[in-house]
């Protein structure tokens, strides 16, 4: 088991490694200049020279990969041109908001999805069933913020039950970062009335984002269910005089979780994924809105940095989800 | 256990549910996008966003307005030139005070200057050291006056303008940037990119990067303490969220709506709508690289062939004011002429110009909206007198960059003043010593390579001009000049709209945006 571990991380440097060559390469071949980007039309042509010297943009492609690389394993992404700081210090400030946001939405993917799921399978044909299908093909086809601009307009600007936009009501000061994660850091702080705002502008985005999961989720866990439902053991614990309940939750679902738990990392980067686009609907300051804002400005140090470390958070969670595996099922060694 | 889970989920429910808050009566709250604001430090500060928080926590010798009272008295409370139009001599204000207490002195305002000026590969240095080339330039005579020499004659308004450029020509509190500096920095520029050394109304008290700038009054500023005890700038990048945020009350100020938003907001009797014509330009570019634009007459059929009004009214639904010369609405230099939208006209230039069946030619537009839809406009009225468009779209990032070496046949590009003067445009669209590549200037003229002989005299003749009433006259003769034969077809001036709550008072919107004062805001 540690050796496959440690196997598997070695793979995760590498896979990184090839993650950050090819969008280093891909943010250098294409034709656009972000000194241009930045400067605009009117500055003059000795100042973009010198800002490009900074960046080091003016020295041959080989180059400028061998000083990221050397840099990189330093620990030294680069300074983001879009916001003049350390990409390191961008990542660990715009990752929590993100990390809370997509998790927040996880765990209700994971609770609203295993439930739907085991309704419909336990009423196969009914109507909660069919009900059920059609939320997750709602949460899989409709697009992210598509949904989240309706939410938005419902409960924001119609209802005006939730609030719109940011972790925090805009005249409010965050409290003392400790996590970075609003909810945690309101709480260590000692300020509940921060914590009631940062939940309650927790809510919409969550609900938008866990979409896809609950849609997911509900749909492996309803056929491996319906599986696990037919299988000989569910039949004798029936047989016993067990009350269907106890059947149905201890029984089948514990057996019916092993293809969830396997989803459940594709679903988490997912969930990221929909976080980042959440992100700029809800005005959400998180690495989504960051690296959308790199994009856009043609900001190479940041675009590197952030595709990295999406990239770093979707083989770290395929590696938690493959470790987990074997804690779940004692069937499963890994050599 | 159940029943703890219980209660702690209607707890957080109950919480999700209760009430939306409105903005506290002693806070302006501004949504803004904040995508461009990297660096506060006055030097560096070049862009729109950044200078609209300069301008409240910074103070230039001169302000900048924009209106009927173009310029009033900032620091300097008065200043007289000599009769050769080259030294100025500024009262500094008795009484102003920097944020940290210390008085605002002739002493710091060289200072500042010295400290710009060693920063000249800062991207909007130049306009300050075009003029003011080295620190000598800057004396100081007793404690309060200061007298500053150019290295030209230039008008008043001309310097005025120049002075009022906040950033390069803001005045640091000398004391608190020695504080911070370091044997690597000493000019402090790390520490003064996200604090501030200034005396201006409101002083930087957090910058939480892409997400809020919170600025608190300054109570012992010189023209007293601001209404509003606290500014929040808020990062809202998506244009629909602040229209949804203003409605909902969570902001006072919209400034990055789209255009059918403001006119949604017309009937809502909650908001009130700001505009003015802004000192910006969409033009049309063509390159004299290309053999059928190095004729004038090809370039005055293009002119002629747009419909104008098309692109005012039904692209950008009335969100700009149609104008054809280099020189913006509000500026007295500005001359109103223009071409009328006659295709016929544009068919029988094109006849003459050796054209008559027209010819191809690309025309490069960036991706952000509304210059594709001009594009096609454009494409459509240039079709009309036989001139056949190929319409390509590209990231607005590399567009510049082949527009900045000459690269392109025909484009259509977006333009703003950096400072509020004509001879800024006159620089940039009339100026020109040669099109080649050894050229030390490489303006719009450059690079549409058009050299106009004598035009660019009239340049340095306008700019040298003591006399208002003559630099006038010579701006005029510069716009006719390049509406006759120039390489562009100018556009418009957008509209800056601002939509903000109906109870706030006292926001007036200059043709620069950034020049904005919030000082001057109260809350009904």
């Amino acid at each position: 088991m540690i050796q496959y571990a440690i196997r598997r991380l070695l793979w995760m440097v590498a896979v990184l490694f090839g993650v950050m060559t090819i969008i280093f390469f891909i943010s250098r071949v294409i034709p656009a200049d972000p000194v241009a980007a930045l400067l605009g039309p009117q500055a003059p042509p000795e100042v973009i020279e010198r800002l490009k010297a900074k960046w080091d943009l003016d020295k041959p492609l080989w180059n400028q990969y061998g000083i990221f690389l050397w840099r990189a394993v330093q620990g030294d992404l680069g300074v983001a041109i879009s916001t003049n700081r350390p990409v390191t210090s961008d990542l660990a400030q715009f990752f929590p908001p993100t990390f809370e946001l997509a998790t927040s939405a996880f765990l209700v993917s994971l609770l609203v999805g295993i439930l739907l799921g085991v309704i419909s399978a336990t009423r196969r044909g009914k109507l909660a069933d069919h009900v059920s299908r059609v939320v997750a093909l709602v949460g899989i086809s409709m697009p992210v913020f598509w949904v989240g601009l309706l939410l938005l307009l419902l409960f924001y600007y119609v209802l005006h039950w939730l609030p719109g936009g940011g972790q925090l009501p805009f005249y409010m000061a965050a409290p003392t970062r400790v996590t970075g994660l609003m909810t945690v850091d309101s709480l260590l702080a000692g300020q509940p009335d921060i914590f009631v705002e940062a939940v309650r502008h927790l809510v919409l985005p969550t609900v938008v984002v866990s979409f896809y999961g609950i849609a997911v989720i509900s749909r492996i866990t309803r056929s491996s269910m319906l599986d696990a439902l037919g299988e000989d053991y569910v039949r004798t614990a029936r047989g016993k005089g067990l009350r269907e309940n106890r059947v149905v939750l201890r029984h089948a679902l514990r057996n019916a979780l092993l293809p969830v738990i396997t989803t459940c990392g594709i679903v988490y980067a997912r969930t990221l994924e929909g976080a980042v686009i959440a992100e700029t609907i809800f005005s959400w300051p998180g690495l989504g809105r960051y690296a959308t804002n790199a994009f856009l400005a043609v900001d190479f140090p940041a675009v590197v940095g952030a595709t990295g470390f999406i990239a770093l958070m979707f083989a770290g969670t395929n590696l938690v989800v493959d470790l987990s595996y074997a804690l779940v099922n004692p069937r499963i060694r890994y050599t | 256990m159940k029943r703890l889970i219980v209660l702690l989920l209607v707890c957080v429910l109950g919480a999700a549910l209760c009430g939306v808050a409105k903005t506290p009566a002693d806070t302006l709250i501004v949504g803004l996008n904040h995508s461009s604001l990297t660096d506060l430090e006055p030097a560096a500060v070049y862009n729109f966003e950044a200078g609209l928080i300069a301008e409240q926590v910074y103070e230039t010798l001169i302000r900048y307005r924009g209106g009927s009272e173009v310029f009033t008295p900032g620091l300097a409370t008065s200043w007289e030139h000599s009769s050769d139009g080259l030294t100025w001599t500024f009262k500094i204000r008795e009484g102003a005070l920097f944020h940290s207490g210390n008085p605002v002195t002739a002493d710091a305002v060289v200072y500042s200057f010295e400290r710009t000026i060693a920063h000249d590969k800062a991207p909007g240095v130049w306009i300050i050291t075009q003029f003011i080339p080295s620190v000598d330039n800057v004396r100081k005579i007793d404690d309060m006056t200061v007298a500053i020499t150019t290295n030209q004659p230039i008008g008043a308004s001309l310097l005025a303008t120049v002075l009022s450029v906040h950033g390069p020509a803001s005045i640091v509190d000398p004391a608190v940037v020695r504080a911070h500096a370091t044997a690597d920095d000493p000019w402090a520029d790390k520490w003064l990119a996200t604090n501030d050394a200034g005396s201006g109304p409101y002083i930087l008290r957090e910058w939480n990067v892409k997400q809020r700038i919170l600025l608190e009054a300054f109570p012992q500023h010189w023209n007293g303490n601001p209404a509003m005890k606290y500014v929040i700038i808020q990062d809202l990048p998506e244009p629909t969220t602040q229209k949804l945020s203003l409605e909902a009350g969570d902001i006072d100020v919209a400034m990055g709506l789209l255009p059918e938003m403001v006119n949604e907001f017309r009937s809502n009797k909650g908001i009130r709508i700001l505009e003015t014509p802004a000192f910006e330009f969409s033009y049309v570019a063509m390159n004299l690289r290309f053999e059928p634009f190095k004729n004038v007459k090809v370039r005055q059929a293009v002119r002629y062939a747009i419909d104008y009004q098309a692109i005012v009214q039904g692209v950008l639904g009335g969100a700009a004011v149609e104008n054809q010369v280099i020189v913006p609405w509000g500026m007295p230099e500005r001359l109103d002429l223009g071409y009328p939208h006659d295709p016929e006209m544009a068919r029988r230039l094109l006849t003459e110009a050796g054209y008559p069946n027209g010819f191809k030619v690309q025309l490069l537009v960036r991706t952000n909206p509304p210059f594709p839809d001009i594009a096609v406009q454009v494409q459509e009225d240039l079709r009309q007198v036989g001139i056949d468009c190929e319409v390509v779209t590209m990231q607005n990032s590399v567009l510049l960059g082949l527009f900045r070496v000459q690269n392109y046949d025909l484009t259509i590009m977006r333009w703003g003043l950096d400072y509020a003067a004509a001879q800024c445009q006159a620089q940039a669209f009339a100026n020109c010593v040669t099109s080649g590549p050894e050229s030390t200037i490489k303006s719009i003229t450059w690079r549409t390579m058009w050299c106009p002989s004598g035009v660019s005299d009239w340049c340095a003749e306008a700019t040298a001009e003591l006399d208002e009433h003559k630099s006038v006259i010579l701006y005029k003769a510069i716009q006719a000049i390049t509406l006759e034969e120039g390489p562009y077809a100018m556009l418009y001036n957008p509209l800056t709209q601002i939509a903000i709550q109906a109870g706030v008072q006292g926001l007036v919107v200059p043709p620069m945006w950034p020049y904005m004062d919030f000082s001057l805001v109260s809350k009904g």
